[in-house]
């Protein structure tokens, strides 16, 4: 089954699908954040793998990008999904074990809380670190 | 027997020099120094080129990279230090047995490098944490700067600083 056909009963946006351009067969924008955890599993059944989970801050939201794969022959579909900064999103981490770090990276850097993930914390930046670099509100304390 | 042992010791006799307790342990310092195995980024990567073959800090007694900070007495940081690294590269200098040396190798162990400005993450500069004996800047250092560095700190260490 293909990726198009996983999607089909859930509310996206069908973006580019250019494997030469952008390095993805397919990319969806999903609509619903309550969705993600039921579609990771339809991904799971397919035979795909979670490749990474990342963000990026687009300054009025921040948008979640979960890139799935299949081998031997690549198949790589993005599911995007556009959450608030305060927002809760459902964990994967019961689909996908190798979730864990991807969301906990996610939480360090953009602040992205994980409902359902077994062992929330920073995993990267220096303890005691307040706020999260990789936001564009951040700053850089200077000395 | 008496006769035999005066014959054997004589030549020595002549060989005997005087010197200051502490320039001879100096000597020995400069020309033993024992670097930690330590690699933190790419630096690292010019600090096994000047260890191996083609330049070898042998010859200036430095090759025997410890892995152990116990058995070290130059610490070389060679590289970036993140701001959690940072206590870790203090308790392994704490580990080194005194008299210790450090080499600050690189541009980010000297001054944060290309990430001393809007870094979240990264020490600008060993020298806020560590007493630094030589800095060698480059980004990476070639391996002549780390064994013109090294040759630095003999002198240093030769006259006793």
């Amino acid at each position: 089954m293909s990726a198009i056909e996983l999607l089909d009963s859930y509310e996206k946006e069908v973006l580019e699908q250019n494997y030469e351009k952008n390095g993805f067969n397919h990319s969806f924008l999903l609509r619903k954040k309550e969705d993600v955890v039921d579609l990771a599993k339809k991904f799971k059944d397919e035979g795909y793998f979670l490749e990474t989970i990342t963000a990026v801050d687009k300054k009025d939201k921040i948008r979640l990008i979960y890139i799935f794969n299949k081998m031997p022959k690549v198949h790589r579909t993005a599911i995007y999904l556009d959450v608030n900064y305060e927002d809760d999103v459902p964990s994967v981490t019961n689909v996908f074990k190798s979730a864990d770090w991807f969301e906990s990276e996610v939480y360090d850097f953009f602040g992205v809380k994980f409902s359902g993930h077994p062992n929330l914390k920073r995993l990267l930046t220096p303890e005691g670190m307040e706020g999260y670099p990789l936001l564009k509100s951040w700053k850089a304390e200077e000395d | 027997m008496v006769k035999e042992i005066e014959k054997i010791e004589t030549p020595y006799v002549h060989n005997v020099k005087f010197a200051v307790l502490e320039d001879v342990l100096n000597w020995a310092r400069k020309n033993s120094l024992w670097p930690a195995t330590f690699g933190l980024a790419c630096c690292a990567i010019e600090m096994m080129a000047a260890g191996a073959a083609r330049f070898d800090l042998d010859r200036f007694g430095a090759g025997v990279f410890r892995p152990s900070p116990r058995q070290a007495d130059l610490m070389i940081v060679a590289g970036t230090v993140t701001k959690k690294m940072a206590p870790r590269v203090k308790t392994l200098y704490e580990q080194m047995p005194a008299p210790k040396y450090v080499i600050a190798l690189g541009a980010c162990s000297i001054s944060g490098g290309v990430f001393s400005k809007n870094a979240y993450g990264v020490v600008k500069g060993v020298d806020s944490f560590l007493p630094v004996d030589v800095y060698v800047p480059g980004c990476p250092p070639r391996p002549e700067a780390l064994i013109y560095g090294l040759l630095e700190l003999q002198k240093k260490i030769k006259e006793g600083k």
